[in-house]
């Protein structure tokens, strides 16, 4: 006599094409959902001032080493000082409300809490300093800062995102002097200018960033 | 039985001569009918609270780190991995059983096949176990699987770790797979049986619809066919795969070609032994002395005889190479951490840290097995159920030789040490043990603990040419009247 | 809270800012430290006090409240930016360390104002560029979290407490306390007042020490240090009447005879000497000449572990041997002693080998002007004068030995000084005791009832890193700055002058011995930095430019000229040394199991009890034993024999005059029979959290008249089974070819013989062979020259954070040391064995067995040739490691970091390292966490900086840009490192090297560190 109806005989095959299916899905949304392409990218934290990258780098273009001064000689491109930020608003502006932790840090002598954006692992280590010296343009990792009111990541700044461009770094080297050129195209005659792929040989092995 | 053509050709038979379907079917089903007798709820609430202290164990491994073992700088393995290969090889009478002695046609088999596969199932969970919980980070044990990442890395295929993951995990699956389609007339069978509602709906669901029709048959009897085929190789290429471990390394001791084949007959050997053991108990418990008879277990003790001398051979085998080789590494490990025997001023003295595990083994694998050349011992349940377990324990102490003496003393002098195990060792050990009587008696609770469908195969009047010579007697007559299930 | 001083290195005062507010940092530290892979980079364990307020460096949590992509974290910029400091810049600073008598110069690297890392200063002198493993770990000191935080005084129960809620306000009750004695001290002229200083090698501290005298004429300073160099001044005094530094040329001497001197380790000027001594066995080709080691010790040192020739003999013999050996010398070799011949009389030789007299005579006289004889500083000053005498009559003096003027003119006999403070403090005569530094209640004579009287006195302060022993008996207690928190100057025994410059503020506000002498003074100025400038400026007596000076000082570390070369042939007094000779009496009766000796010798880790709460130095294991974490009685074999002793046996010393003593027994080859040897400066019992009570205090058992040895010691052997732990349990090679060595004659008959030893297999590799293009990174190790003095383990842990694990997990062999040192012993006799020292790290093969067999490739290979190690890859499988020939490979068993101050049960974790230790971490290396497998990265975040520099200035690396830390340590200049490919490298010169050998070749690794086989240079008379 019959315990299950008919429609059951197919259970079994269904269950089996359904479990590898699931399996196969769960993997691929861990593996894309879970990564920092997805994670890290469009991070834009709130600053404790509101301070516009579009105004300073984007319409009065200063240039990014006047504040990040150390990217060309350490592996930080530091956050300025409270001190070169008054260098300017000593005099500019100098009693903008929206200023105020900034005055009050010059005072107290406690740092002003930005937040971090771009943030790599603690167990890689990145060094600005080399990547601007091949030719590294700031906006090939950090984007369009001087569009931005307020900072925001734009990549993903994944190991498969850092192995892509050490394993073909061509497509992404300028001349040195245009590093901080937010909008650079090559020109002609810029070839010249531009370091040599075979030279520039990025690590590619587990020391080169983790140590 | 006027007729008997089994004893006119000479043969003795497997089952008495007079057992029916009927018998077969009943004497196997009310295990699972009937409730459980007292001796089953005492092993299993011990196997219970093992299977516990297991959990408990397992918990603080992983809080506190794999120091909680008594792992070292110089033996960096230890239970772990000896446990691990241990249970692996204790996994493999199931799949020879099943698979090999049924391609060639070896009868005997039906009555603990069913038996072997379970327990097969069960011992490489156990294993599996270890190679996961080994590792210093095991929440990162995913890096060994083949899976895309962001970090455009994949594991090493070189090692034979990667390996490993591969052979035991399709081990396993076939394993699992073989056992199940045995398991499905019988399934049908415990459906038809069933008093209640539930029993039906459950043993019916795993049952899928079997009908007995010729049909089912002869799929059925294809698909096992095939699984026996598949998993043939298998049989081999589980163990020779986990002695690589050891055989592609460049530590004396381990770096040995004879691994393979060495390790293969090691784990049939253990396998059979832990079959017997079982298979007494078992035995008794349910009284199926006509089912499992004394032939039976001749024809395993003879086997254990066999892989027991070839597993004697290997060690003989490479402890001469060793010597042969004239490598100075390989054959201190040998002479000073295995053997152990100095032969000094001091006449002779075991000098040296494991000579006890070595000997320890010898004892139980090569000289316990050897007795089986009398009929009398062959024959002897207490002896074999004693031997049975002497071979397991020493089967443990020949992997724990190998990875520990091997790596407590190996090139440099200076980096030499010793591995004393902790008490996480030891009860996690236990606790594996507890897991896998558990499964198992909940097995012999629930399922039909040897193949009915089988063995009734094997009965004299499963024979078409069953009945007096000339009278094709109706068999379907006859066999309809005696089991329901067909 | 400190008025900023524009001649400070910016980055300290920074620090000290920072330290204002404690608050927010605290859990900055915790949340930084989080990480997907719970991965901790040093920075972020750090910045605790925010010493890495900067950009980048520095990333705080609010928890893990936040989005889900991270917990948020903040960038904390400075606010005023102090010049020079470029945020993830290292910078360096030069400084100097004091060492029994001499300077060491240091060059000490600053990240963002944090000392990580101490190295030898190469313009000094003393050190050219080497350290010792005590300037090494040094910085553990600095950080030790139980330094002493406030003044304190001692309350009405007795125990100290707190003279104030902050350290300013601690400080200021001492002053006023101290004040207001002094200025009664005014009304007596200093009557009573008595200051109990540490041997001084600062001339502010002379300087100062004249202003109290003026004050004060009354008041009086006493020296002691339990290691002091007395004898040998004395010596030096009973034979030239001046007050000298001996100074011997171990580089030009072609026969050395030390007699009881560890002139490589533990003596005074031991850096420079051991540089100089492997100088003169340097062996480039066969033809190289090698100079001839002789060493007659009680217990085995390393000097004595290089030793061409060692003679076992008690300590109270070596006279006698002496005494023997000149008579010899002048009898049959005609070797003149003038006046002194009568005094030798003739000392009886028994227990003596002939050939030691006969054999080691004729080397001597025939190596005329070329040899060099040492005493050590354990022996009596009679054997010291001996010394000079046969030096002089050798004719060596002038060539091999020469003299420098003595730092301290004034410094007297150490324990006559103190006996003459004791009994004035038993008379009552001292009202007021000030101590600088040291820790008289530990380690002085136990007879002299120091420790008793110290209490009764009315007004005494202590001024110390910890509430030691000696301040828990002090009426006050002030914490002293470490030496790179602190101004001063120092100068070496060749006078080379240098000036001390702090790192780093004052963590816990302390003081150095000079600001609170200077404030005895009663000085206005009393901060280090006025001092030092005000004793620089009237010694240069330079007004003019004294500032492009000044800074030019603290660039290069010492001023220049100021270092004397050795030398000037001095008149020697012979009636005197003779009288003294004749004093020096043959011992009575011959040792035995009744009557035994005890020798004194000074820690090879803890000194003199002053590291004693290092964990780094607890547990380097002893060079000679492996033992970590304890000392312990060495005994000869036979004599545990005769004793019926066993290791781990404690014994019960007494001794005529002195305390009994308890320590536990280690049987040492190479002992001395019937001599037990005891090191000095453990057993402490206010060390801080990791020292107390560990191993066993051996200072009662010394006293004033057996500072150095002692006779007529009897044993009782007591209960079995005190666990000694240690980190080579096994001492043979088993015949194997690992540690070659071979003598000078058989390297000239063969100068390719350890490549005999060891087949270079030419197994086809499975894959295919790099060729190495670009740089191809490698290592060099000389075991002729390698001593085994262990600096380069430390300098190796300092480098790499590297964990200390404690005693029961070292016992289980579970010790993390990246590079160690195996010691071997050699030859038949198991009661005077050779030993040879073999130092190993990861020899980076080129076939790297635990590459293939790693499933996750978290170990691979380099496009150099580095066998790189990716921790954060890594699960912890061990395969590796099983498969390491050398077993180099070290695994994280728990979370090492902060086991100690864990609960030993559930492993440890990150927030348990003390914050102020956690300082110390390079910030340039992961600290690994728990499950993954370590070992020796060829200090690689070094290469990539020279790489990064490279890329950055566009000039090829260049070979003395930077090496490996350990190479950077040796004293002996042993480990080379560097890029094979790169012609000009020594390293690549040193592999071509015919004494060069791959360890373990036969196995196909293909190592890239060779090592180079030990050659000694033994008097073929002295066989048989």
């Amino acid at each position: 006599m019959q315990i299950f109806p008919r429609t059951l005989n197919y259970l079994p095959l269904v269950a089996a094409v359904g479990a590898a299916l699931a399996g196969g899905i769960l993997t691929f949304v861990v593996w894309y959902y879970f990564s920092p392409a997805n994670l890290q990218v469009g991070y834009t934290p709130e600053q404790p001032i509101a301070y516009s990258h579009r105004l300073h780098a984007g319409e009065l273009g200063i240039d990014c080493r006047y504040c990040h001064s150390s990217v060309e000689k350490s592996q930080e491109a530091i956050v300025p000082p409270t001190q070169s930020c008054m260098g300017c608003h000593a005099v500019v502006r100098p009693d903008s409300p929206l200023l105020e932790p900034l005055r009050q840090s010059w005072e107290t002598g406690q740092p002003v809490e930005w937040v971090r954006v771009h943030k790599i692992p603690e167990h890689t280590y990145f060094d600005h300093s080399v990547h601007v010296a091949v030719g590294v343009g700031c906006v090939s990792c950090h984007g369009r800062v001087d569009q931005m009111e307020v900072v925001s990541v734009e990549e993903p700044i994944s190991m498969q995102w850092c192995l892509d461009c050490h394993r073909d770094p061509g497509p992404f080297l300028r001349p040195p002097d245009q590093v901080t050129n937010m909008t650079w195209e090559r020109q002609p005659g810029d070839d010249e200018r531009i370091a040599d792929v075979s030279e520039v040989r990025p690590p590619e092995h587990c020391t080169g960033c983790h140590r | 039985m006027s007729h008997d053509p089994i004893a006119e050709i000479g043969e003795t038979h497997l089952l008495p001569p007079d057992t029916t379907f009927h018998h077969v079917t009943e004497s196997v089903s009310r295990v699972t009918e009937n409730k459980a007798p007292r001796g089953w709820w005492i092993l299993f609430l011990l196997s219970l609270a093992l299977a516990g202290c297991l959990l408990a164990s397992l918990t603080y491994l992983v809080t506190a780190g794999v120091g909680a073992w008594g792992n070292n700088n110089p033996v960096m393995w230890a239970w772990d991995i000896t446990n691990f290969v241990w249970w692996i090889g204790i996994g493999h009478a199931g799949t020879l059983i099943s698979a090999i002695l049924f391609l060639f046609r070896q009868k005997w088999r039906t009555s603990i096949n069913r038996f072997a596969e379970a327990m097969t199932i069960f011992a490489v969970m156990c294993a599996g176990l270890f190679p996961g919980i080994h590792t210093g980070r095991p929440w990162f044990d995913y890096y060994m699987f083949p899976i895309p990442n962001q970090m455009a890395l994949w594991p090493n295929f070189k090692s034979p770790l990667m390996w490993d993951v591969f052979a035991v995990s399709t081990y396993f699956t076939i394993s699992l797979l073989f056992w199940y389609v045995g398991l499905i007339p019988d399934l049908a069978t415990l459906r038809d049986r069933s008093k209640t509602a539930k029993r039906r709906a459950i043993y019916g669901a795993f049952a899928l619809g079997w009908r007995g029709s010729n049909r089912h048959w002869r799929n059925y009897e294809r698909a096992y066919l095939i699984l026996a085929a598949i998993s043939t190789p298998l049989v081999l290429s589980v163990h020779s795969v986990v002695s690589f471990d050891f055989a592609t390394s460049v530590l004396p001791g381990w770096h040995t070609t004879i691994f393979p084949p060495y390790f293969v007959a090691g784990a049939v050997f253990s396998g059979f032994a832990l079959v017997m053991t079982l298979l007494l108990i078992a035995r008794t418990v349910f009284q199926m002395q006509d089912i499992v008879t004394m032939k039976h277990l001749e024809l395993m003790n003879k086997f254990m005889l066999a892989t027991g001398s070839l597993v004697g051979y290997a060690y003989a085998m490479e402890f001469f190479i060793a010597w042969y080789s004239g490598n100075p590494y390989e054959w201190h490990v040998f002479r000073s951490n295995r053997l152990a025997i100095t032969v000094g001023e001091g006449g002779v003295s075991m000098a040296g840290s494991y000579w006890w595990a070595y000997w320890a083994m010898i004892f139980c694998n090569v000289l316990v097995p050897q007795t089986f050349w009398f009929k009398k011992l062959r024959t002897s349940i207490p002896w074999m159920f004693a031997a049975s377990i002497l071979i397991n324990i020493g089967m443990w102490f020949e992997r724990f030789v190998i990875i520990a003496t091997s790596l407590h003393r190996d090139f440099l002098p200076s980096s030499w040490g010793y591995f004393s195990p902790t008490i996480i060792d030891i009860t996690l050990y236990i606790g594996t043990i507890g897991l896998f009587g558990t499964l198992f008696l909940l097995f012999i609770r629930w399922l039909p603990m040897i193949a009915i469908a089988e063995v009734k195969g094997v009965l004299p009047h499963a024979d078409p040419h069953h009945g007096t010579p000339g009278d094709h007697a109706p068999l379907d007559a006859y066999v309809a009247a005696e089991s329901p299930a067909e | 809270m400190t008025r900023r001083d524009p001649h400070d290195p910016p980055a300290m005062w920074r620090s000290l800012e920072d330290k204002a507010d404690p608050e927010r940092p605290s859990r900055r530290a915790q949340a930084e430290a989080h990480d997907p892979d719970g991965f901790i980079s040093a920075d972020a364990i750090v910045s605790r006090r925010g010493f890495l307020t900067l950009s980048g460096a520095t990333a705080a949590a609010v928890g893990l409240s936040g989005c889900i992509r991270r917990p948020v974290e903040n960038i904390l910029p400075y606010s005023r930016a102090p010049e020079y400091v470029i945020p993830g810049v290292p910078m360096h600073f030069a400084t100097v360390t004091e060492r029994r008598g001499d300077a060491l110069g240091l060059l000490v690297e600053s990240h963002e104002g944090r000392p990580t890392k101490i190295e030898g200063n190469p313009d000094h002198p003393a050190t050219e560029g080497a350290t010792d493993v005590w300037a090494q770990a040094s910085l553990m000191d600095l950080y030790d979290p139980d330094r002493s935080q406030r003044a304190a005084r001692r309350d009405g129960a007795g125990n100290l407490a707190d003279a104030g809620d902050t350290t300013a306000a601690a400080h200021q009750a001492f002053e006023e306390a101290l004040g207001a004695r002094l200025e009664e001290h005014d009304a007596d002229g200093g009557a009573g007042l008595r200051l109990l200083v540490q041997p001084a090698s600062s001339p502010s501290f002379l300087r100062l020490r004249r202003a109290v005298r003026e004050r004060f004429p009354s008041a009086r300073f006493h020296t002691w240090s339990p290691l002091s160099s007395s004898n040998l001044r004395q010596g030096a005094w009973l034979a030239f009447g001046l007050p000298v530094h001996v100074h011997q040329d171990f580089a030009r001497a072609r026969v050395i005879l030390a007699l009881d001197s560890d002139f490589t380790m533990t003596e005074p000027g031991a850096v420079r000497n051991q540089r100089r001594f492997a100088n003169g066995r340097r062996l480039e080709s066969p033809s190289d000449d090698m100079s001839r080691l002789y060493v007659v010790e009680p217990s085995p040192t390393v000097t004595g572990a290089s030793a061409d020739h060692r003679l076992r003999l008690p300590a109270r013999d070596v006279g006698r041997y002496l005494k023997a050996l000149c008579r010899e010398l002048a009898s049959n070799h005609g070797v003149d002693f003038g006046a002194v011949t009568g005094a030798l009389g003739s000392p009886s030789t028994e227990g003596i080998p002939e050939k030691w007299l006969g054999a080691v005579a004729r080397d001597l006289a025939e190596s005329r002007g070329q040899n060099v004889v040492v005493a050590g500083s354990r022996q009596p000053p009679a054997v010291h004068a001996l010394v000079h005498a046969l030096n002089r009559a050798l004719g060596n003096i002038g060539r091999t030995v020469g003299f420098t003027p003595a730092v301290d003119p004034e410094e007297r006999d150490q324990v006559t000084d103190l006996r003459e403070l004791a009994e004035a403090m038993g008379a009552g005569d001292v009202r007021t005791l000030i101590i600088l530094g040291g820790n008289p209640v530990y380690d002085a004579p136990a007879d002299l009832g120091f420790a008793e009287s110290l209490g009764d006195i009315e007004f005494s302060v202590h001024l110390s890193m910890h509430r030691d022993e000696t301040s828990r008996r002090c009426l006050w207690h002030v914490p002293r700055a470490h030496e790179l928190e602190a101004w001063g100057d120092m100068r070496a025994i060749d006078g080379a002058l240098s000036v001390q410059q702090p790192l780093i503020a004052p963590l816990w506000g302390g003081r150095s011995e000079i600001e609170l002498l200077a404030q005895v003074a009663g000085e206005r100025n009393w901060r280090g930095h006025s001092i030092v400038r005000r004793t620089m400026r009237e010694s240069m007596g330079q007004g003019t430019g004294f500032e492009r000076f000044w800074r030019r000082v603290l660039h290069a570390g010492v001023v220049p000229g100021t270092a004397v070369a050795p030398g000037g042939d001095l008149p020697i007094r012979e009636p005197e040394i003779a009288s003294a000779v004749r004093d020096l009496r043959d011992p009575e009766g011959a040792l035995g199991a009744d009557d035994l000796e005890v020798t004194f010798a000074p820690c090879p880790k803890l000194f003199d009890g002053r590291h004693a709460n290092n964990t780094w130095l607890l547990e380097l294991p002893d060079p000679i034993s492996k033992i970590c974490w304890d000392n312990a009685a060495y005994l000869s074999p036979s004599t545990a024999a005769a004793l019926g002793v066993e290791n781990g046996q404690m014994l019960r010393l007494s001794r005529e005059g002195a305390e009994d003593i308890e320590v536990a027994a280690w049987v040492q080859p190479g002992q001395a029979d019937f001599s037990i040897g005891l090191l000095l400066g453990w057993g402490r019992a206010h060390a801080g959290r990791y020292g107390d009570g560990r191993g066993f205090d051996v200072y009662p058992f010394r006293t004033s008249t057996a500072l150095g040895f002692a006779s007529g010691v009897s044993v009782r052997p007591g209960a079995t089974g005190y666990l000694l732990a240690q980190t080579q349990e096994h001492g043979s090679l088993e015949g194997r070819a690992i540690a070659i060595e071979g003598t000078l004659e058989e390297y000239r008959d063969e100068p390719r013989f350890p490549k005999f030893q060891t087949v270079e297999m030419n197994i086809p590799p499975l894959w295919d062979t790099v060729d190495y293009q670009g740089h191809k990174w490698g290592m060099s190790i000389d075991l002729t020259t390698c001593t085994g003095c262990n600096a380069c383990t430390i300098a190796c842990q300092a480098e790499n954070n590297i964990p200390v694990v404690g005693k029961r997990q070292v016992a289980r062999g579970r010790e993390m040391s990246w590079l160690r040192l195996d010691r071997y012993f050699v030859g038949e006799d198991e009661n005077d064995p050779r030993f040879i020292m073999q130092p190993i790290g990861c020899v980076h093969c080129e076939e790297a067995p635990c590459e293939n067999v790693c499933p996750v490739n978290a170990t691979a290979h380099s496009p150099e040739g580095l066998n790189d190690m990716a921790y954060n890859r890594c699960i912890g499988t061990r395969y590796c490691a099983n498969n390491c020939p050398y077993k180099v490979r070290r695994f994280n068993y728990f979370t090492f970091h902060g086991y100690l101050e864990g609960d030993g049960v559930l492993g440890g974790d990150y927030y348990g390292v003390p914050e102020v230790k956690q300082m110390q971490f390079n910030p340039n290396v992961t600290v690994r966490m728990r499950g993954v497998m370590e070992k020796c990265s060829y200090c690689v975040q070094r290469i990539q900086e020279a790489k990064i520099r490279s890329r950055r200035t566009g000039e090829p690396i260049q070979d003395d840009w930077f090496t490996s830390a350990c190479a950077q340590a040796c004293p002996s200049h042993a480990i080379v490192f560097g890029d094979l490919n790169d012609p000009n490298s020594e390293v690549a010169r040193l592999r071509q090297r015919d004494r060069a050998y791959l360890l373990l070749a036969e196995v196909g690794t293909r190592p890239r560190t060779t090592h180079m086989a030990a050659v000694r240079n033994p008097n073929p008379e002295m066989n048989g």
